[in-house]
């Protein structure tokens, strides 16, 4: 979180491995949110839809107060999934040094289980070596278990015994956009109650 | 729990922004830099976009090397995050001063032959388009 005279910035990472839907769920978040409050998205992408950098949109939030003046930003970006760009993800989250808080975006494919290991691990190896900061006790993550609708989706808690700290699972269908809002909702609800906390301002 | 839920309330929902009538002169003034410099922001992010594909399109070409396109792209990723919460910003601003969404919107797209039109309506000289 950076915070700027009436301005809040909060920051959230997709990550997940290649082709697990990242950039898809932020786009599903993208085209619901009106006109007025967000700014333009932006992608680093090859091609064939591959991100090869980042993703990056800013989320504006308008007091609905009229005497409030603080304004809340949220800054979504989501890294390359492919696993000989980690360097890439190593340069995201330097980039976005206040992460706030993580969406997995898990592949449910029985073939992909070890691919979501593998990224799982290597986040929380990247935050700890980057922000300094642990997965589950300084930063909230919740994971979004897509691809609910292939029928060669693994059994849910198969995923979820992936993941030793998350604070949620939602299984997701992104191009569809099921249970994607859900989840952003309950990111964004972790992330904010944790920083009323440390602002000392919780309801 | 109430400040959080009137936030979401406030994400997906449209804004209620009440648009002021009858602005001074020192609002006008203030009203048209702000859609300059928001036509600048878009500009410059559609740059910076250009940009960032044609490094793509090179690196997968092999023109230039992994080193050289992390270079380029981290500071495509800080300009991007100086120029676009800077204009997601500025857009409700110009809505209560009076200015129709579908200009944001057409500026947002480029299409600068309709936004030439709306310029010259508020005053703004559409040269100033192209000239940013």
């Amino acid at each position: 979180m950076k915070k700027e005279d009436s301005e809040i910035h909060i920051f959230f990472i997709f990550w997940g491995p290649s082709e697990a839907g990242k950039t898809t769920a932020l786009e599903y978040i993208y085209n619901n949110v009106p006109f007025l409050k967000k700014g333009e998205l932006i992608k680093i992408e090859d091609e064939k839809g591959s991100t090869m950098m980042f993703d990056f949109v800013p989320f504006v939030i308008l007091p609905e107060d009229e005497k409030s003046k603080v304004q809340v930003l949220f800054h979504c970006y989501t890294v390359p999934g492919q696993e000989q760009y980690s360097d890439r993800r190593a340069i995201v989250l330097e980039q976005v040094k206040y992460a706030d808080g993580f969406i997995f975006v898990a592949d449910s494919q029985m073939t992909r289980i070890k691919d979501n290991l593998e990224s799982y691990k290597e986040l929380k190896k990247l935050t700890k070596k980057i922000l300094g900061k642990e997965i589950g006790k300084d930063l909230p993550m919740v994971v979004f278990i897509n691809k609910r609708d292939l029928p060669n989706a693994a059994p849910v808690y198969l995923i979820k015994k992936i993941f030793d700290h998350a604070d949620a699972f939602f299984e997701t269908v992104a191009p569809r956009g099921i249970g994607i809002i859900e989840g952003f909702k309950k990111i964004s609800e972790l992330v904010l109650l944790r920083l009323l906390r440390e602002l000392g301002e919780e309801e | 729990m109430g400040l959080l839920r009137s936030l979401f309330r406030g994400l997906f929902q449209e804004s209620r922004i009440k648009i002021k009538m009858n602005l001074t002169r020192e609002e006008l003034e203030m009203r048209n830099s702000a859609l300059i410099e928001y036509i600048r922001l878009n500009k410059a992010t559609e740059r910076l976009r250009c940009m960032a594909n044609d490094c793509t399109m090179l690196y997968k070409q092999g023109f230039i090397d992994n080193a050289f396109f992390n270079t380029v792209m981290v500071e495509t990723m800080k300009r991007a995050q100086q120029l676009i919460p800077k204009s997601g910003a500025l857009k409700s601003k110009l809505v209560q001063l009076g200015i129709p969404v579908d200009l944001l919107e057409m500026i947002n797209k480029g299409l600068y032959d309709n936004v030439s039109k709306h310029l010259v309506k508020l005053g703004i000289p559409p040269s100033i388009f192209n000239s940013l």
